[in-house]
């Protein structure tokens, strides 16, 4: 053998133990991993500790942190019991959370307790209901406010986000709730207007905007009065949803035949019919497309992060979101930050004198809901957790504590800055859906884009740009809302299923058991929510008549 | 050249069939089951999961009366003609590089052009949005600089409904795609030595020998590349997501094919409406290279 | 040194005694095919049922799973399978009723989609189909339900709009089973009373029976409280039951945003103290 070649033989056989030790080395990670994920040495030399799992795709800041706290006091309360518990947590970013979910469920093998996500019909299929275990206090609740109350009843909308309609059923429970605010860089802010104070009124946050223009043009730098994520529109919802209520929350008195609130055929039918003034509808279009020139420039194309960059930068004075980014807005600015309630419209402004205040924050945005698999490992430790991480101490630790969230139950005192993002409550007017955004995703997609264009071409007459372009986008609306009768009419089908279900339930069941009695009131559910099908189908078919014989702005109940 | 083998001698070569039968069937389940499955879906109301009602030719209808799938096609139109266009530009740089004398120069420029192939594609995006970004971006900052508009004054490239098609066309400048110059390059380097010898006898410029040779040799590398890019402009709608978000830009300006598929299908849940759409791209993808095929012709 | 073979044959034989063991463990008996489909676990209903079909609960639960189980739904099949059920008089009476609404309600839907299923709904005639449960067994749940898809279906049709009125009314009042199954009745008539006739008076009976009775869906029970005080107040102008109504619902509900309209009303109503 020439050295040539022997010296390759070495280097080969040099190779292959460098690659034998490094399949040691990754064997060795592998099993440390298995070991650390199966909940650490302590589970694995302890056979009798309980281990479950809960995944989530919080990744904002705070939220791990804050389950991690309860994880560790919920491990040693239970060991003060006699429990050996380990629980992990999982965190999955949420662009990937759906099909990591998904897989989950389908592979056989999920964590214990999910962040709930998609359809009716995979909630059904793959979850525990929950409503055996609603109706008694929740046991970790001892020795506090809601300790009377039941568990369904200590959450601040008595569980109603979390029920699910199509099945009459709580697949989970919501954990915590949020709002949007407006967050505001006071360096920027009182340099600009020479103010400390900050607008409560939609004249005093013009006002101020317009001086934060002025004050970049002296500056010469581009200042962003209003930083919003134009990117998935949802900043100009909110805003449109906000003024919409406002300016027309009275008309719930009459909107509806059937009862309080509203219904866009009734609108349209009102309007159709000269009994009401499509100028209503659209006075809010009117000020969004006012606050909009104090938008970022290009603001359609700046997504969240973006605007989150504009705004650590120094250039953004108002930067409207929700509550959910809150820690990370006010712990990394290098300038302080405050938080205030979006200005409501007042009496100065031209189209105040027919606002009617704040409207009320009660009973919404209550979010973050967790259900347990049916094939989870260890069902009762999992309903315990889940009962732990929703009990008034526990929860005010992760969320408040951790998160600078809002609970989801009753009875929480906020202080300090979380002051700002309690629910309005001082307020005898509520919310109100408009039904350029509420007929459809379509239709609502449509009419956002409409406010948009509203915003950026800044029209003579807002008003009827908007309605005629609305009018111009009919058949589509039509399309989508006879697209949703159809959807009604399959839902009827899947809800007759769940009766059959039930009525086999209650076939199955002992006459004097509690099974019989949960099983009937279920029934009366599915049939409560058949009647509500019913009431849909019918509106819609009103929305379809009424929206066909709508004509040009200007031009209705002649 | 491919053997012809009698049928009765097919068994003989049981192992080679059998070897190649899980790779066909992989592509069978992957590649074919899901064009059939769309082509079937196209007649059916179907929310992807379980709803599946027979519609007949109610999507069909509707894509007739969707004025938003005309202008699609409209936009993607102007992105397959900008292309053919940029597609100039690599060709050119090929046939430089080709002509680099010194063979450590060659290997290092052809290095340097390797090199942004390994930047995925989403940073490139990114980047590009940084680029575009009206208030702190690079471009408007460059204009500021050199005096063209105000420090306080932007340019809404991704915004303005006038400027969002030529802005999404300028993106990736100077359009030099790494993956067409080793293509054409490879192609060139394929021509034999002779031939250039034989031109030089005969006198030809460097423009003769670019026109009457190495443009003619290098026409089966320009006709597949030709039909890569066709199919892939017609396909992709990935890029204006990431730039414009689902409604593609200002009033759906920018909205391809692609992203309207997308949007059917996933914002609304009309998955039968979007295989639609989707037959629909198909059926033009294959009209186009047939007549690519057809027209742009190979001197061999 | 060991065959590896030897490990392939011990673990399949694992697997064959685990598998065994669960299937010992889990006897397809009717109660457990039942029990599956109560769960709504149409996949492991389905085939437990598969395993016995020659009992009444396999075939029910084989005839259900066939109409509502989407991944897998023949609904001919279904139909027919149940309607041999609805007719057979040795089956037990739960399985017929519940046969027989599942029949009757899936063929009433076909026909109320038939740009969907074209005829394939007229090979039941519901509407005797829904008589004959009411029949089979009057006051029982299953009757109320036949009752209340029979009764939309008529008061949708103007020439017996009138007479579906009053034929509500007497189901209502001549009704032998348990109240509690009622309410989903009411909340029926207080929408159709509104609806067709902008009855509100005899609207409002409907709802404040169904409410004192009490509906099974919180949500429903909280929005008919506030319904109820606001038809009362706008629409029917009875101010004392009106501030009933109200208080009871800030009573009940404080912490929810109507909550607060109520407090407005009651001051619209020179009540505002609590």
């Amino acid at each position: 053998m020439s050295d040539r070649n022997r010296d390759e033989v070495y280097s080969a056989g040099r190779f292959q133990k460098l690659g034998l030790w490094l399949a040691v080395l990754f064997y060795v990670l592998s099993v440390v991993m298995v070991i650390r994920n199966c909940g650490g040495m302590s589970v694995v030399f302890s056979p009798d500790t309980r281990v479950i799992t809960i995944a989530h795709w919080q990744l904002e800041d705070g939220f791990r942190e804050g389950i991690d706290a309860a994880i560790a006091e919920y491990e040693k309360r239970k060991a003060g019991q006699g429990v050996k518990v380990k629980v992990r947590q999982v965190a999955i970013p949420v662009r990937g959370y759906p099909q990591w979910f998904l897989t989950q469920l389908i592979g056989g093998n999920p964590a214990d307790i999910l962040e709930v996500t998609g359809s009716s019909d995979i909630l059904n299929q793959y979850f525990t209901p929950l409503s055996p275990y609603i109706g008694s206090p929740n046991p970790w609740n001892k020795g506090t406010p809601l300790e009377k109350m039941s568990w369904r009843e200590s959450f601040a909308d008595d569980m109603l986000s979390a029920l699910d309609t199509a099945y009459s059923e709580f697949f989970s429970v919501c954990t915590f709730m949020h709002t949007t605010r407006l967050y505001v860089n006071m360096k920027l802010y009182e340099e600009a207007t020479g103010k400390t104070e900050l607008p409560d009124t939609l004249t005093d946050w013009l006002d101020a905007c317009r001086k934060l223009k002025e004050y970049g043009v002296k500056q010469n730098r581009p200042i962003i009065p209003i930083g919003v994520r134009g990117f998935d529109k949802g900043t100009i919802g909110q805003i449109f949803g906000t003024y919409y209520s406002e300016l027309c929350t009275d008309l719930s008195d009459t909107g509806s035949r059937y009862g309080y609130g509203t219904q866009p055929g009734e609108l349209f039918r009102q309007i159709n019919a000269g009994e009401l003034s499509e100028d209503r509808l659209l006075e809010p279009v009117e000020v969004v497309t006012e606050v909009g020139q104090y938008f970022a420039d290009g603001f359609p194309a700046i997504d969240l992060e973006q605007t989150k960059y504009l705004f650590f930068a120094g250039n953004v004075a108002f930067f409207i979101d929700g509550t959910w980014n809150a820690f990370s807005m006010i712990n990394n600015a290098p300038f302080p930050v405050r938080v205030i309630q979006i200005p409501m419209l007042d009496r100065e402004h031209r189209l105040g004198a027919k606002a009617f205040g704040r409207i009320t924050e009660l009973g919404s945005g209550i979010q973050g809901r967790f259900g347990i698999p049916k094939k989870t490992r260890d069902f009762e430790l999992a309903l315990d957790f889940l009962q732990f991480l929703t009990s008034w101490e526990i929860n005010q630790l992760v969320m408040v504590e951790h998160c600078k969230w809002m609970s989801s139950l009753k009875e929480v005192k906020y202080e300090g800055v979380m002051k700002e993002f309690e629910p309005v409550t001082n307020t005898s007017h509520t919310a109100v859906s408009s039904p350029f955004t509420s007929i459809g995703s379509l239709t609502n997609r449509l009419s956002l884009q409409r406010l948009e264009n509203s915003i950026i071409r800044q029209p003579e007459d807002p008003k009827a740009f908007f309605w005629n372009d609305f009018l111009h986008d009919r058949e589509q609306t039509l399309d989508e809302i006879q697209e949703a009768t159809y959807g009604v009419q399959r839902n009827l089908w899947s809800m007759d299923g769940t009766r059959s279900a039930l009525a086999v339930g209650v076939i199955l069941s002992e006459s004097d058991s509690s099974e019989i009695g949960l099983f009937l009131q279920r029934s009366n559910i599915n049939l409560e929510g058949i009647v509500s099908r019913y009431r849909a189908v019918d509106a819609n078919i009103l929305l379809m008549e009424e929206l066909g014989k709508l004509k040009e702005y200007g031009k209705n109940g002649n | 050249m491919a053997i012809e083998v009698p049928f009765r001698k097919l068994r003989y070569y049981w192992p080679a069939y059998l070897l190649i039968a899980l790779p066909l069937l992989l592509v069978l389940v992957f590649s074919y089951h899901p064009i059939v499955n769309g082509m079937w879906h196209m007649f059916y109301r179907w929310d992807g999961d379980t709803v599946e009602e027979f519609v007949g030719f109610q999507n069909i209808v509707r894509m007739w009366r969707d004025s938003s799938l005309l202008h699609s096609f409209f936009v993607v139109t102007i992105f397959v003609v900008a292309n053919i266009v940029k597609m100039a530009l690599p060709i050119i740089v090929a046939v430089v590089l080709h002509h680099v004398i010194s063979d450590r120069m060659g290997y290092l420029y052809r290095i340097l052009f390797v090199i942004p192939m390994i930047i995925p594609g989403m940073v490139g995006i990114l980047i590009w949005k940084y680029f575009y970004e009206p208030n702190s971006g690079i471009l408007n900052n460059l204009l500021r600089m050199m005096g063209f508009i105000s420090p306080t004054e932007t340019i809404q490239w991704l915004s303005d409904e006038l400027l969002v098609i030529p802005s999404l066309v300028f993106m990736g400048f100077p359009w030099v795609g790494a993956f067409g110059v080793l293509i054409y390059l490879a192609g060139l380097q394929g021509i034999s030595e002779d031939v250039y010898e034989a031109a030089e006898i005969d006198g030809a410029g460097p423009l003769t020998v670019f026109f009457k040779i190495e443009l003619p040799l290098i026409m089966t590398q320009v006709r597949i590349n030709l039909i890569l890019m066709i199919i892939g402009t017609i396909q992709s709608w990935e890029n204006i997501y990431l730039f414009l978000g689902a409604d593609g830009g200002p009033g759906g300006i920018a909205t391809v094919p692609g992203l309207l598929i997308f949007r059917e299908a996933f914002a609304r849940g009309l998955f039968g409406y979007g295989c639609a759409i989707g037959f629909v791209i198909f059926v033009v993808t294959l009209v186009l290279t047939l007549i690519n095929n057809r027209f742009v012709r190979v001197r061999k | 040194m060991v065959n590896p073979l030897w490990f392939l044959a011990v673990t399949l034989a694992g697997v064959g005694v685990v598998g065994a063991g669960e299937s010992g463990a889990n006897r397809n008996t009717p109660r457990e095919a039942l029990k599956a489909y109560a769960a709504m676990d149409y996949t492991l209903a389905g085939k437990l049922a598969a395993e016995i079909p020659d009992t009444p609960e396999g075939q029910l639960i084989s005839g259900l799973c066939d109409l509502y189980d989407r991944s897998r739904q023949n609904i001919r099949r279904g139909q027919s399978t149940l309607a041999g059920i609805f007719v057979s008089e040795s089956m037990p009476l739960d399985y017929r009723l519940e046969a027989g609404i599942a029949l009757g309600r899936t063929a009433q839907l076909m026909k109320e989609r038939r740009e969907l299923y074209g005829d394939a709904g007229d090979r039941y005639d519901h509407v005797k189909i829904f008589e004959r449960v009411m029949k089979m067994a009057p006051g029982s749940s299953a009757a109320r339900n036949a009752f209340l898809y029979l009764i939309r279906e008529r008061l949708e049709t103007p020439e017996l709009q009138e007479a579906a009125f009053e034929e509500l009314e007497i189901f209502i009042r001549d009704f032998s089973g348990d109240s509690k199954l009622l309410p989903p009745v009411h909340l029926l008539a207080e929408y159709e009373y509104i609806r067709l006739k902008n009855d509100y008076r005899n609207a409002v009976r409907h709802l404040r029976e169904g409410y004192e009775t009490g509906f099974a869906n919180p949500s429903e029970n909280r929005s008919g409280l506030f319904r109820l005080a606001f038809l009362y107040h706008k629409k029917i102008g009875d101010k004392p039951m009106a501030v009933k109504y109200y208080r009871e619902y800030l009573e009940r509900y404080p912490y929810s945003g109507q909550a607060a309209v109520a407090q407005r009303f009651l001051e619209e109503l020179g009540e505002g103290g609590k």
